[in-house]
């Protein structure tokens, strides 16, 4: 995360953040510091409790022997009444010590142990009391000089001293610990109110400095961008009188704008009428070229006919040929017949002579047959050939015209195609008339919107110096800014 | 098309007319001596047979192979319910022998015939005596004709048939003896 980019409020937020946070530090040590004081308090009023107990103890101890003193001198009950005080509190103030001295086993066997003397110190006291009333004070004295009553007493004495001894180490340990305490507060908030000082102080330079330099930055900034906008509003002045000349061009220009829509209006309006008698004459044109294509089907027919017959005449030349191979063969055997004849007639002598004429008329007539079937084979074989080569032109014919039928299909489709594209031409033209309308109207509202334009241009043009004006205004103030953040910052 | 159906039209007319004046015209008078030639060739070469001397003349007859080592027989062969032995004239007239059969047979000699075969006949020519003149200085050959600008050998059929008869007569004996 860059800190440069963080927002003032952020950096403020962080400063005070800071501030609060060891704020709460040195409080939470403040508070601990005081609690664990008066925890030592309660403790030190507890140690003078258990000492208040102890000499309590032992003053009642002593008022029981006064009491016993003062009726062994006088004899007088009166003297007995610190003796019965004594003994009806002393239970009580024992179970009071043993009470406040529960936390301390050390205490309550020293208790435990003291209990014994303080029995037999009442006993013997009790015992010289009795002996004083109902015998004198002779054998009372002599209980008392026997020591036994202070040989008691003075053992509940040792452990009553080192009970107060011992409570006594208590109590200095525990008013050292108080005092350590107080100390450790005092140093700990002190510290912590200077560390405070000082992460505040550091913040709040770091803060200010930060927001200088930001400050100044953006200022400068803002004077850069004013000299800038300052020249732009220059330029923009400059402009819009550069714009105000070029838009009385530009109205000049649509004047001529529209001037040549019109004429292209009257132009298309022309074209629409031109592509209408275009259209009606490939209309006129589709329905010759339908006869023609018709007229090319019945020559197709026509064509396909001879064809089947020149076929036809093919198939009856072969049998003719066939026929002309009889005749051929026949001729064949009549010669040789007629050659057999001549020979038999030539054997026969003198009596075959006219035979042999007879014969030899044959022969020649059977070569002539002969001869005349090679002549006519030619014949049918020039007209096989010619049939061919007839059915081949036909069939070439044919094609030529199913070529010719082929063409007139483009030819007509052609010409559908023509009057569907001189359709479609009227109607551009007379969309494009129309639209060369719209345009014309367009155009004037055009020069309407230029003459607007114009005004604005003008009217922009004194805006640019009023914003010329307050750029320099701005510039100044910037100016006037920047010293101000310098100085603050100095 | 037109044209070869109108060639083929006075073709016909012209052989009708040919026909038609045959049977009218008079027999010929008083014709110069001639003599009939049935007119072949063996090899490429002119010969003729001279129709006195022929019994008949036989088209593509099926001549059955017979074994023999006489010169020029080739087998036998039916004419009219006779068994005839049939030869090759090429052969006979010193060419080689032909592989594929004879298309013609020309029968000489009576009563017991001998066919010659061939395989090219020309046609049938008339010619004066006076053209036809006698050789002997070849063998089987008895004369030449000349015509149309041709010379053509004259086959001796009565010496072949005599010289075949010959040879077949020794034969014979031989075997008999």
């Amino acid at each position: 995360m860059n800190a440069q980019a963080w927002t003032f409020g952020k950096k403020i937020a962080l400063g005070f953040g800071l501030a609060v946070a060891m704020l709460l530090v040195v409080g939470g040590v403040a508070y601990r510091s005081t609690d664990a004081l008066i925890e030592n308090n309660h403790r030190v009023t507890h140690s003078h409790e258990v000492l208040e107990g102890i000499g309590h103890v032992l003053s009642l101890m002593k008022d029981a022997e006064t009491g016993q003193r003062g009726y062994l001198l006088t004899g007088n009950d009166a003297y007995l009444e610190p003796y019965l005080a004594a003994k009806g509190s002393l239970a009580e103030a024992v179970a009071t010590l043993r009470a406040l001295t529960t936390d301390s086993p050390a205490q309550q066997a020293r208790i435990t142990q003291a209990t014994p003397f303080i029995e037999a110190k009442l006993a013997e006291l009790q015992r010289t009391i009795d002996l004083r009333r109902t015998v004198g004070l002779d054998a009372a004295l002599k209980v008392v000089e026997s020591n036994e009553g202070k040989k008691s007493m003075d053992d509940l004495r040792g452990v009553m001293a080192g009970m107060d001894k011992e409570e006594r180490a208590l109590l200095k340990e525990r008013g050292d610990a108080a005092e350590a305490g107080a100390k450790n507060a005092e140093t700990t908030i002190a510290l912590g109110a200077l560390l405070a000082l000082l992460a505040v102080s550091a913040a709040g330079y770091v803060i200010t400095t930060s927001l200088n330099r930001q400050l100044g930055s953006a200022v400068s900034s803002i004077r850069s961008a004013s000299a800038e906008l300052e020249a732009a509003a220059s330029q923009q002045a400059t402009g819009s009188r550069e714009q105000s000349s070029a838009t009385s061009e530009v109205s000049t220009t649509i004047r001529e704008l529209l001037s040549t829509s019109k004429q292209i209006a009257d132009s298309a309006q022309r074209v629409a009428r031109i592509a209408e008698d275009t259209a009606v004459g490939a209309r006129s044109g589709d329905a010759t070229v339908q006869r023609a294509q018709e007229a090319i089907g019945g020559i197709k027919r026509q064509v396909d006919l001879v064809v089947a017959h020149m076929l036809e005449l093919g198939k009856k030349s072969q049998q003719a040929g066939g026929i002309l191979e009889i005749i051929n063969e026949l001729a064949e055997q009549t010669n040789i017949l007629a050659i057999n004849a001549t020979i038999e007639a030539a054997g026969a002598g003198e009596a075959g002579k006219r035979f042999a004429v007879v014969a030899d008329e044959i022969r020649k007539l059977a070569d002539r047959v002969g001869g005349s079937t090679k002549e006519i084979r030619g014949l049918v074989e020039d007209i096989r050939a010619a049939v061919n080569t007839t059915v081949m032109a036909t069939e070439v014919g044919t094609k030529a015209v199913d070529a010719g039928t082929r063409h007139f299909a483009e030819v007509t489709t052609s010409f559908r195609e023509i009057a569907g594209l001189v359709a479609t031409t009227t109607d551009a033209a007379r969309e494009i008339e129309l639209s060369t309308k719209q345009q014309s109207t367009a155009v004037e509202q055009v020069n309407v919107a230029i003459s607007s334009v114009a005004q604005a241009t003008k009217e922009s043009e004194a805006s640019a110096s009023q914003t010329l004006q307050t750029v320099t205004q701005l510039t100044s103030l910037s100016r006037d800014l920047l010293q101000l953040v310098q100085e603050s910052a100095g | 098309m037109t044209t070869v159906m109108r060639g083929l039209g006075e073709r016909v007319t012209d052989l009708r007319r040919a026909f038609d004046e045959s049977f009218g015209a008079s027999p010929e008078s008083a014709p110069e001596e001639t003599i009939d030639i049935l007119a072949i060739r063996i090899s490429g070469d002119a010969y003729g047979f001279d129709t006195r001397g022929l019994a008949s003349l036989a088209p593509s007859p099926r001549v059955v192979p017979v074994p023999s080592r006489r010169l020029g027989l080739v087998g036998l062969v039916g004419i009219r319910g006779t068994l005839v032995p049939a030869y090759s004239l090429g052969v006979l007239l010193g060419y080689e022998p032909s592989r594929s059969p004879a298309r013609w047979l020309a029968l000489a000699g009576s009563p017991d015939p001998i066919a010659f075969g061939f395989d090219e006949l020309e046609g049938f020519l008339r010619v004066n005596a006076s053209d036809v003149r006698p050789l002997t200085s070849r063998r089987h050959i008895s004369a030449t004709a000349h015509t149309e600008k041709i010379t053509r050998m004259v086959v001796d059929t009565h010496g072949l048939v005599a010289a075949l008869k010959a040879v077949a007569g020794s034969s014979s004996m031989t075997k008999e003896q």
